[in-house]
């Protein structure tokens, strides 16, 4: 056990064992090898083969295991002095078993041998307690050594350098509990008892265990976070280069034209506050949408201003259809009879209807005065919306302007 | 007239400054809620041309510090670049009396200085949406912001529809004045729940979702 510890301790100095299997590694190979041979001595002690076997077998075992522990035991005896105390007080009632199977008398010992058989199971425990602790030390060692992160993050990583899964703590805290249950167990205590505390154990290493683990999911949903995050800002960056890098273009090569470059920029502003306002993307399938297309074409193609105001928003259909395309007509109009004059479009919509009032503050006229040939572009507004079921009032008198008000359904 | 001009960004300062220059006398100019306070204390405008989005605090915080409503008050006018809901009603709510955004040419805006000058609402078509829009939503029982009269709501969509004052006078058939006592009104309802009730009212009216910002 306390070699084991020690050998799984040593592999830490390497840059990143967490990845790597255990017997990938030539030391670790040799003391798989040794403990095959251990085992197979037993194997063959058991089976009584004779002692040759078993003997060479072990030996073989023990020097391979040298060769890897030995210097494992220095290295690891450097780093934590105090191991060699705990290792040398551990092993001392071990020592004295040696010595009495060596001397094989008891008599000048003095009862020693039954203080001895007390303390040897008590021993192995220390022992396994210190490999744990050993192994626990490491992993801690790995995690809270300096490297300028918050100690949270030196627990369990970060996204760059997520922390390699704790086996070696958990393999650590499993040796201490281990020895904690055997030394009660030694102790005199009934199963009962070391079942609640094997609870209770187990509930120790939940709750440390926990936040661990939702602390890697944490992580992994920073990484997609930021993913998204990075997916939007092209998002941004490509919507910003079809748009306002793309005006701004034209804007340079049109500065001789302070109307056209008042115009460019005029839509831009209203196509990238739509835009921010995720109007865009709730699609082109709205009528705040369409109303939307239809200001800035009589915008960019009648230079008028247009004051685009819309309340509540609805689905495209045949009836919003019929309403956006009169609207576009009735801007149409006040552009052409209006020019110059500001034009407002107010529209207010819900799942109950729309209403859109089109604006101008253009001469305006007497209905009663227009001539028939004109009247044919009234009519294809009325007329569009007498088809879907909804109303068109125009009224204009003159010197006051013109506003047509177009409704489909009902409006609070 | 004396004007000061709060906005955080030197340029829309320096351009709104050669623009009144004319007309006007700016006395001040601040980029801060603190400095503004200070340069209102010193210079006693009467007209603050605020910006909604400021450093610490926003425009509100300045309204706030002002304590909108007490004696040699200076009337507020906030300017903002976005047209959102969200933004301006609060400025409102907090005592300014009309919100014209920055792409106003000089002489609307000259126009809106002299009405809030005047201690008249000056609600550009857009703001007269967005009331509609506070006043239209389901408000609970009891509530005395659910209380535009008829008259107050026709006012209301006539200023939405870009009329002036005058025309909805003549088309209502009644005298600007009580047009503008209307607005007034409204102006009054919209101010008067407490303050730590306008999160809540914004969010009930659907003014914070976004959803409805034109």
């Amino acid at each position: 056990m306390h070699g084991e510890a020690l050998n799984t301790a040593e592999t830490v100095e390497l840059p990143r064992p967490a990845r790597r299997l255990f017997a990938a590694e030539p030391a670790g190979v040799l003391t798989a090898l040794a403990g095959l041979l251990l085992v197979g001595a037993l194997a063959l002690a058991l089976g009584d083969g004779g002692a040759a076997g078993p003997l060479a077998a072990a030996a073989g075992g023990i020097a391979l295991g040298l060769v890897v522990l030995v210097p494992r035991t220095f290295a690891a005896a450097r780093r934590h002095p105090m191991l060699v105390v705990g290792a040398l007080l551990a092993a001392a009632p071990l020592v004295l078993v040696g010595l009495t199977g060596i001397f094989g008398d008891t008599r000048y010992l003095y009862g020693l041998p039954d203080l001895v058989a007390a303390l040897l199971p008590l021993s192995i425990v220390a022992l396994a307690a210190l490999g744990g602790l050993v192994l626990l030390a490491e992993d801690l060692r790995v995690r809270l050594g300096p490297s300028g992160l918050t100690p949270w993050q030196r627990v369990t990583g970060t996204v760059d350098a997520p922390a390699p899964a704790p086996w070696r703590a958990l393999a650590g805290i499993a040796l201490l509990g281990g020895s904690a249950l055997l030394m009660l167990a030694f102790a005199g205590a009934q199963g009962g008892d070391l079942l609640v505390l094997f609870v209770l154990g187990l509930g120790a290493v939940a709750f440390i265990g926990t936040p661990v683990v939702i602390a890697g999911f944490a992580r992994a949903d920073r990484v997609r976070v930021e993913d998204a995050r990075e997916d939007e800002r092209r998002r941004v960056a490509a919507h910003l280069h079809d748009s306002v890098l793309q005006t701004l273009a034209l804007v340079q090569r049109q500065a001789h034209d302070p109307a056209a470059v008042a115009r460019l920029a005029r839509r831009q502003e209203h196509e990238l506050r739509a835009w921010m306002a995720g109007e865009v993307e709730l699609g082109a399938e709205t009528l705040g949408a369409a109303l939307r297309t239809a200001v800035a074409e009589v915008e960019d193609d009648a230079g008028a201003v247009i004051e685009l105001t819309v309340l509540g928003d609805r689905g495209l259909d045949r009836a919003t259809e019929a309403l956006a395309a009169a609207a576009r007509e009735a801007l149409r109009n006040a552009a052409r009879h209006a020019p110059g004059a500001p034009i407002f479009v107010f529209c207010q919509a819900s799942a109950d209807g729309a209403e859109v009032f089109v604006r101008d503050e253009g001469p305006g006229f007497e209905l009663e005065t227009v001539p028939t040939e004109r009247r044919g572009v009234r009519d294809s507004i009325v007329g569009r919306m007498a088809a879907v079921g909804g109303s068109a009032v125009v009224e204009s008198r003159s010197g006051e302007g013109t506003e047509i008000a177009l409704r489909i359904g009902v409006i609070g | 007239m004396k004007i000061v001009v709060v906005d955080d960004h030197h340029l829309f300062r320096a351009g709104v400054r050669a623009e009144l220059a004319a007309h006007h006398d700016v006395v001040g100019e601040a980029a801060t809620p603190a400095e503004a306070l200070r340069v209102i204390a010193a210079t006693r405008p009467d007209v603050v041309l605020l910006d909604v989005h400021l450093p610490e605090g926003g425009g509100v915080s300045v309204l706030e510090g002002l304590g909108v409503g007490g004696v040699g008050i200076p009337k507020v006018l906030a300017l903002s670049v976005s047209d959102a809901a969200e933004d301006v009603v609060p400025m409102i709510r907090a005592g300014a009396l009309g919100y014209v955004t920055k792409t106003i040419d000089t002489e609307e805006l000259l126009a809106a200085v002299q009405t809030v000058a005047a201690g008249d609402a000056c609600f550009s078509p857009r703001l007269a949406a967005f009331v509609l829009q506070a006043f239209s939503a389901p408000a609970p029982a009891a509530d005395e912001l659910q209380a535009l009269t008829p008259r107050e709501r026709e006012v209301l969509h006539h200023l939405a529809r870009g009329y002036s004052y005058k025309r909805i006078a003549a088309r209502l058939g009644i005298s600007d004045r009580t047009v503008e006592s209307h607005v007034g009104a409204v102006l009054r309802k919209l101010q008067l729940t407490s303050r730590h009730e306008v999160s809540h009212w914004a969010a009930t009216r659907g003014l914070v979702t976004g959803e409805d910002d034109a």
